[in-house]
């Protein structure tokens, strides 16, 4: 400034005060841009408190993930592994089941970790029959033989496995006894009752008809993870519960595979994600397959065993621009309290991850700028997914883990990438609702969650430590799992519900659809514990409700189509609902 | 004399000046880590490269490097080069729209003050246009999209995929009549946009006329996935791709346009330039195979299982070139190999059950068939194939199930996908890349 003065003395004198306020409203208006550009890309203005820290270690949930060698370019490794929060032993707890791929010649098997009245896990693998070894992708959770206890299903790279759950801390391999056999690429998984016949059946959605010898290269001709376009998408499967046959020493159902009866082994497709539930507003279950980098499935179900696909027609295989996406985790739930499931699949950078709106029932619509997902502070690849209330204001916020599943840019991320596996790592995110179904990124306010990157792949919600709060376990290829404890400030009042089938042996209802009622408020929730990626949760409904500190009423529609409903509660407590006997 | 000489030397060190300094106040220029990546391509850039120190004032150079870089996936360094080439030559629009395509998947903002650097660039080539608009609909921002849409319909009236846009800011705005007539046109014009057909069977549901809904669903699902809009500038990329990779894809989309007799020879090309390519023998032989020249087939196909003896879909395709050739006992044994290296693979027991029947030994064509189905339950021909063995060897009552079971597969239903034909010539899928 004093050069610019020197020849033109006469027209500017250099003056000190001057100089400090020009660098003022110069500081102050870089100030505006950038928090003008926060605003713009997240809504937010202040850091706000994070909901949650990470407990892995101090909960003593010692699990390290085995992808198996790295460098061989074997794709299983790129999508795996994901895990299960969920109560084998009955005894109040969420307990964790977790998988890992290293192959069946691997050292590293599946863990068992049962949660300790401390809050405290402790491995209890060894000699509960399911710390089985080979290329783990996921599980599904659901009790196959109406006796009450939670039975598990692992998804693999070349079979799945059914184990039932022996009452003692252990379970059996009853696949072959039950019938349950898929040779393909199982992925995702769910359990349901598609024929109201009091039995849980089982969908299993299969990836691709891989081929482990083919070689994939990027353009430049260097050995890079094979995409799903390189090989035909499979069949996913069905198979149809029978229920347990009488003196079954094993108390193994019968099932039978339908997937061509029912027609779902007509159309093929590389799929990912997985949800049994009812998404055409009949009160009978339909399934939505994520397809990756191909249009979804919506299996409707036509009440006689069969099933015809028309995700086209109800707005859910493609996004706005009617493009195929790679779709891969699925959430699900109300996200603006109309009383309708809506829907959020998670995609690549270079795409979004979609939020589809229901309405009118079973017609959906992508509405991702609408509810505030197009415009995020990182686009990454997403997999596990789930909508959950996380600060309890009677609104659904949700949670993204990520990964990348091509070697990402180095430069450009500007990050270390000093092993193979860190090629790879994304960091997560998290989006809090504004009760309108509207979301916020609050990612960078969540740092634990959020920032260190990983190769993150399946996410399940569970109220892990009893406090009525929703917590998180993430995994992720080649590291630790991580769980993550809810400590969100000023939490509002909640409620766990869970419905129970009496005539059922006491079994979860899985697809019941359950309204919460308080004064003019509604809160509807349905159970279907197989969302997200490869993962897991407890099949209840957790209800955050703000200041709602007593509800009026719970209405219950359940999976066979009959209404039930119960009186009030208080809130903050944990509510179990029986069909046709009352609470 | 001596003034000629001082001219040429005031020439000299005004051109050195400036070469000068266009290195010390430009970047420097990427070097890539091209280890492992293919020959060929590595000689693409390093010529490149070398044409831009000669030249590093121009912006063509710099763009030209940073289009090798970008199609060989070497994303950053790319980016060096189209911004060099920008700040070089600020009026050419087609550096800022690769910067910005190359940005929508880390970072929208900055992907949209290129897109729209570029449009305001101008320019008879509407990518950016396209570009920048749908990143605006992705966002919901349809006001802002609307009018770049328009601007292209006023140059081009029926571009299609403007049309389809203004469908989209139409279902946007609940405007499902309007949208249904816009993407009418879309289909009229461009009947393979998959995407319009898909949109209008979505709309066609939500009005409740199913029966349209159900047809534009089922024309939606004999479509390719992959979008048909062209994109001049994204072609010149494609243009400067280079390699193995690049050939082979070549070599596909010749097959795909129809080319099939012109893309033998130029596969022998690639083949003999890469000769321990095991997919170039592969899509060779495979290629040959589907032009039924069985006998020229066999050598390109040998060879891939000598380069590659894991290579499980060679072994497959060996096999049906040996079994066309009448050589049944090596073409099982082919087929066998497959099966060892992937036992999934239903083709090859499907396959595998036409030598074992010309053989005679129909229990084990029969154990084939049904690991075929087994594997892939949707594969039609091979009930009719097995019922038809298990009724030659008195099990009816399993061939009626087996029949049962496919019948049950073409069972019409209101699905988006047509009912399944049995095929004929049952081949594997394309081979990637």
């Amino acid at each position: 400034m004093r050069a610019a003065a020197i020849g033109r003395r006469s027209f500017f004198v250099y003056d000190f005060a001057v100089t400090l306020r020009l660098a003022a409203a110069f500081a102050g208006a870089v100030l505006m841009a950038a928090l003008a550009q926060t605003s713009r890309t997240s809504g937010a203005t202040a850091v706000q408190p994070a909901w949650f820290a990470d407990i892995t270690e101090r909960s003593g949930l010692n699990f390290v993930h085995d992808a198996g060698p790295a460098g061989t370019f074997f794709m299983p490794q790129m999508l795996a592994s994901g895990g299960a929060l969920f109560d084998f032993d009955n005894d109040g707890r969420l307990d964790a089941y977790l998988v890992q791929n290293g192959g069946p010649q691997s050292r590293a098997t599946n863990r068992l970790f049962h949660q300790e009245a401390n809050g405290t896990f402790r491995d209890v693998s060894s000699g509960s029959g399911v710390d089985v070894r080979g290329w783990g992708m996921g599980t599904a959770v659901g009790d196959v033989n109406n006796d009450g206890w939670p039975d598990l299903l692992l998804t693999e790279y070349g079979r799945i496995r059914l184990f039932v759950n022996n009452r003692n801390g252990t379970f059996t391999d009853i696949s072959a006894q039950a019938g349950i056999e898929d040779a393909g690429w199982a992925t995702s998984a769910c359990f349901f009752d598609y024929d109201r016949d009091g039995w849980l059946d089982l969908f299993v959605a299969n990836y691709v008809e891989y081929k482990p010898q083919t070689v994939c290269n990027d353009r430049a001709g260097k050995r890079d993870f094979c995409g799903p376009s390189s090989f035909p998408g499979s069949a996913s499967r069905l198979f149809h519960n029978a229920g347990v046959r009488r003196g079954s020493g094993l108390n193994a159902p019968a099932f039978s595979d339908v997937t061509v009866r029912s027609g779902i082994g007509a159309v093929k497709g590389p799929a990912l994600g997985a949800l049994c539930a009812d998404l055409t507003g009949d009160r009978w279950p339909d399934v939505l397959v994520a397809n990756d980098g191909a249009a979804n499935f919506l299996w409707v179900n036509h009440h006689d065993g069969t099933f015809g696909e028309e995700a086209v027609q109800r707005g859910i295989a493609y996004d706005a621009m009617g493009r195929a996406q790679a779709n891969m985790g699925i959430a699900f739930g109300d996200i603006n309290g109309d009383g309708l499931m809506d829907l959020f699949i998670t995609h690549l950078p270079s795409e979004l991850h979609i939020g589809w709106m229901q309405g009118p029932a079973g017609f959906f619509q992508d509405r991702t700028s609408a509810i505030g997902l197009a415009t995020v502070r990182w686009h990454s690849t997403g997999f596990g997914t789930s909508f959950a209330d996380f600060d309890q204001d009677g609104a659904l916020d949700l949670a993204v883990v990520n990964g990348a599943v091509k070697r990402l840019d180095a430069v450009a991320a500007g990050l270390n990438r000093n092993d193979y596996w860190s090629w790879y790592a994304e960091r997560n995110q998290l989006f809090a609702n504004d009760g309108k179904g509207r979301f916020r990124d609050v990612s960078v306010d969540n740092p634990v969650f959020s920032s260190p990157p990983g190769v993150s792949r399946g996410l399940a919600v569970g109220d892990v430590d009893g406090d009525g709060a929703l917590d998180v376990l993430v995994t992720r290829t080649a590291s630790s799992a991580r769980l993550f404890k809810n400590v969100a400030p000023a939490r509002g009042h909640w409620l766990k519900v869970r419905a129970i089938e009496p005539a059922h042996g006491g079994r979860d209802a899985y697809g019941a659809e359950i309204t919460v009622r308080a004064g003019p408020r509604r809160w509807t929730r349905v159970i279907a514990a197989g969302t997200s990626f490869l993962s897991s949760g407890p099949a209840e409904a957790h209800v955050g409700l703000g200041n709602v500190d007593r509800v009026d009423a719970f209405d219950v529609v359940w999976p066979d189509g009959t209404e039930q409903h119960f009186p009030g509660s208080p809130a903050d407590r944990a509510i179990v609902l029986r069909k046709a006997g009352g609470r | 004399m001596t003034l000629v000489c001082a001219v040429a030397a005031v020439v000299l060190l005004a051109y050195g000046s400036i070469g000068l300094w266009y290195r010390l106040t430009g970047p420097a220029v990427p070097s890539p880590d091209t280890t492992n990546t293919d020959p060929a391509v590595v000689s693409a850039l390093s010529t490149a490269r070398r044409n831009v120190e000669r030249r590093p004032g121009s912006a063509d150079m710099w763009g030209h490097l940073g289009k090798i870089l970008r199609i060989h996936e070497f994303f950053a360094e790319s980016d060096i080069c189209f911004a060099r080439a920008a700040e070089l030559n600020p009026r050419d629009p087609r550096w800022p729209y690769f910067l910005g395509r190359g940005q929508r998947g880390r970072d929208r903002e900055k992907a949209e003050q290129y897109l729209r650097q570029a449009v305001a660039l101008g320019g008879n080539i509407v990518s950016p246009h396209f570009l920048l608009g749908e990143l605006l609909l992705d966002e919901g921002r349809i006001d802002e999209a609307e009018p770049l849409f328009k601007q292209i319909l006023l140059r081009e009236p029926g571009n299609p995929r403007a049309i389809f846009a203004m469908a989209r800011i139409a279902v946007s705005r609940e405007k499902p009549d309007e949208a249904i007539a816009e993407l009418e046109r879309v289909v009229a014009a461009a009947p393979a946009v998959k995407a319009a057909h898909s949109l209008l069977a979505q709309l066609y549901a939500r009005q409740g006329r199913q029966a349209l809904a159900n047809r534009e669903a089922a024309v939606a699902a004999m479509l390719p996935e992959e979008s048909t809009w062209a994109d001049p500038y994204q072609q010149e990329l494609v243009a400067v791709w280079t390699g193995l990779e690049a050939r082979l894809a070549v070599a596909q989309a010749m097959w795909s346009s129809g080319q099939q007799r012109e893309t033998i020879p130029f596969l022998r090309d690639v083949a003999k330039d890469y000769p321990s390519s095991a997919r170039a023998q592969f899509l060779l032989g495979d290629r040959l195979n589907r032009l039924k020249e069985f006998v020229d087939a066999e050598v390109p196909l040998r060879e891939a299982v000598r380069l590659d003896s894991d290579f499980s879909r060679a072994h497959f395709e060996l096999g049906y070139s040996l079994q066309q050739q009448g050589k049944v006992v090596p073409a099982a044994d082919a087929y066998r190999d497959a099966i060892r290296l992937q036992p999934d693979f239903a083709l090859a027991y499907y396959d595998l059950s036409y030598s074992l029947i010309t053989q005679r030994d129909i229990p084990a064509a029969i154990a084939a068939l049904q690991d075929a189905v087994r594997f892939a339950p949707g594969l039609t021909p091979a009930y009719a194939r097995l019922a038809g063995l298990l009724k030659s060897q008195g099990r009816d009552r399993e061939a009626r199930d087996v029949l049962e079971q496919a019948a049950s597969l073409r069972r019409p239903s209101n699905t988006s996908e047509p009912a399944q034909e049995p095929e004929t010539d049952i081949r594997p899928p394309e081979i990637n890349r």
